[in-house]
């Protein structure tokens, strides 16, 4: 990187702070000059909105987990188990003590802790996820201090949402948490091997699937449809039914491509975790083939 | 003799394939002017790339802190690997050396390329124990300075992690000394694929006994500046303070 470069590098960085608008750089001034101390200045960082709609098989759980467990250097651990429950239980469970969960039990949080109680707060605990626990090698790619080494151990756990699979904690260490509170406890992957409903979902998504791409229909589509959520629903199913087989996201062009075994399918495009494209494009997917589809979503 | 050169070929083909496969896997992509930048997780070293400033300290009594405060902007991100596990964060670190450590801040790449989400870790008893990092789903604005404490107030002894408003997290009491010993804020990249990252920050480290914001410098010492080969770094010329940064992975998106 020559000098050059990196001014118009900076150049770059300070046109782009320009055109953002003002920021509250004074106030943040202020208070520093000050020597103000804690508490923070109200802000609102806690934003959530939860998600709904379809909730991941245990297939599609055991696809996200080891995606996981092969990215933290162990592809094939020896145990995977997964258990449903709440956020606050989940994380309760990774984390004994924690304020988070000790709130949702409606016990006094440890040692004087508290989350300020808002009605994101309480959705955000009350949030239905899957708590996964894992065992095997693992060395997990998470952001350490310079100098100190990726943390590992034998047990990965992971709390995913049960709706997008977003993997809202991870714990990577020696100790197996307890999950015998949470509820039935589902074992994906024993003594090494899948499971056999997980290996079904497994077998049947290696060979044939769908693929394709968001269809652009107005300029702001085109910017937008990266990142979209693409569902999969039986359609020759139960009417009605609305059981999530697969889903993944699209790329920066809006493709997507998901493995699933032979059948028919809605093809379904969500924006957000509430707010879906009509009408949902339909596939019929053979054995050894991916099928190709385009389904839209007009935007204003 | 016979069964004798075809194990010595048996041995010559086994050779060959070893270094094959030893070639494969260190093969992995990596970025920076000497590949230094990588996300490895096959040996214990950490490869990731820093662009960061560092208020090392000697320790209670002489030099230590009750917490930091930080306001991270980022102005742009891009992680082209998230879907094979590469991150970037714009963070701060509260270390307890040698026992462990509490970060908070914002990270791109964790679900997908560009989305900018909260997150706090910390070590568990110790990093040969454990890790624990949580992330929200929720994300924050781009070119907007974010607001992360870290801090053990008053009577001391329970670190807590602030985002803004709210506490988002209260360790136990004792898990962690009362004084920190090191701060550390700014870029962490652990990635393969070259990420795309713009943005700065402004911090303070909260000073016993009132917890008064200063900012990252004591009676002694001031922070140095930490750049990984690969990366950009410059004093954030808006608040040209010990500890505040704008850093860049220096090539532009394509």
């Amino acid at each position: 990187m020559s000098k050059k470069r990196w001014i118009q590098a900076a150049v770059l960085v300070s046109a782009a702070v320009a055109l953002a608008g003002p920021v509250a750089l004074q106030s943040v001034g202020a208070q520093a000059a000050a020597g103000s101390g804690a508490p923070p200045a109200p802000e609102g960082l806690i934003n959530y909105v939860p998600p709904s709609g379809p909730v991941l098989t245990s297939g599609a759980v055991a696809q996200i987990a080891l995606r996981y467990a092969g990215q933290a250097g162990d592809a094939t651990p020896t145990e995977v188990t997964e258990s449903s429950s709440t956020f606050a239980a989940a994380q309760g469970a990774l984390e004994p003590g924690s304020p988070i969960g000790a709130q949702a039990t409606g016990a006094p949080p440890a040692a004087g802790g508290t989350v300020q109680g808002s009605a994101a707060t309480s959705a955000w605990l009350a949030s239905a996820t899957d708590l996964v626990v894992m065992h095997g090698n693992f060395t997990v790619n998470l952001p350490v201090p310079k100098g100190d080494a990726l943390p590992s151990g034998n047990v990965y756990a992971l709390i995913l949402d049960a709706h997008t699979g977003f993997p809202e904690g991870r714990y990577v260490g020696h100790r197996a948490p307890a999950v015998g509170a949470l509820g039935p406890v589902t074992a994906l992957v024993s003594s090494g091997s899948l499971v056999a409903s997980t290996a079904a979902a497994h077998a049947a998504a290696v060979h044939s699937g769908i693929l394709g791409r968001v269809r652009p229909e107005s300029a702001r589509g085109e910017a937008a449809r990266r990142g979209w959520r693409i569902v999969l629903v039986r359609a020759d199913g139960p009417r009605g039914s609305t059981r999530q087989l697969a889903s993944t996201r699209t790329d920066q062009a809006g493709r997507f491509s998901i493995k699933i075994k032979p059948g028919r399918y809605f093809v379904e495009v969500w924006l957000t975790g509430t707010l879906r494209c009509l009408p949902r494009a339909i596939a019929t997917v053979h054995a050894r083939r991916m099928t190709r589809v385009e389904p839209g979503c007009p935007l204003p | 003799m016979k069964s004798r050169r075809c194990v010595q070929a048996l041995i010559a083909l086994a050779m060959v394939t070893w270094a094959c496969l030893g070639l494969a896997s260190t093969a992995s992509a990596r970025w920076g002017p000497h590949e230094n930048c990588s996300a490895v997780v096959n040996e214990q070293t950490n490869h990731h790339c820093y662009a960061l400033e560092d208020l090392v300290m000697s320790g209670y009594p002489r030099e230590y802190v009750s917490g930091s405060v930080a306001y991270m902007d980022t102005t742009s991100m891009n992680v082209p690997g998230w879907a094979r596990g590469d991150f970037v964060t714009n963070e701060v670190w509260v270390s307890f050396n040698p026992g462990g450590w509490i970060e908070s801040g914002q990270i791109g790449g964790s679900y997908d390329c560009c989305s900018v989400h909260p997150f706090f870790a910390a070590t568990t008893g110790g990093i040969e124990h454990g890790f624990y990092f949580y992330e929200s789903p929720s994300t924050v604005p781009l070119n907007s300075y974010n607001h992360y404490v870290i801090y053990d107030p008053q009577p001391r002894g329970t670190w807590r992690v602030y985002w803004g408003c709210c506490e988002v997290k209260a360790y136990a009491y004792h898990e962690f000394p009362s004084w920190s010993n090191e701060l550390q804020a700014g870029f962490e990249g652990g990635a393969n694929e070259q990420p795309y990252n713009w943005g700065r920050d402004e911090v303070a480290s909260l000073v016993p006994p009132s917890d008064a914001w200063a900012p990252y410098e004591t009676l002694y010492h001031h922070s140095v500046s930490v750049r990984s080969p690969g990366m950009c770094l410059e004093r954030n010329y808006e608040a040209p303070a010990w500890g505040n940064l704008l850093w860049a992975t220096c090539q532009a998106p394509n």
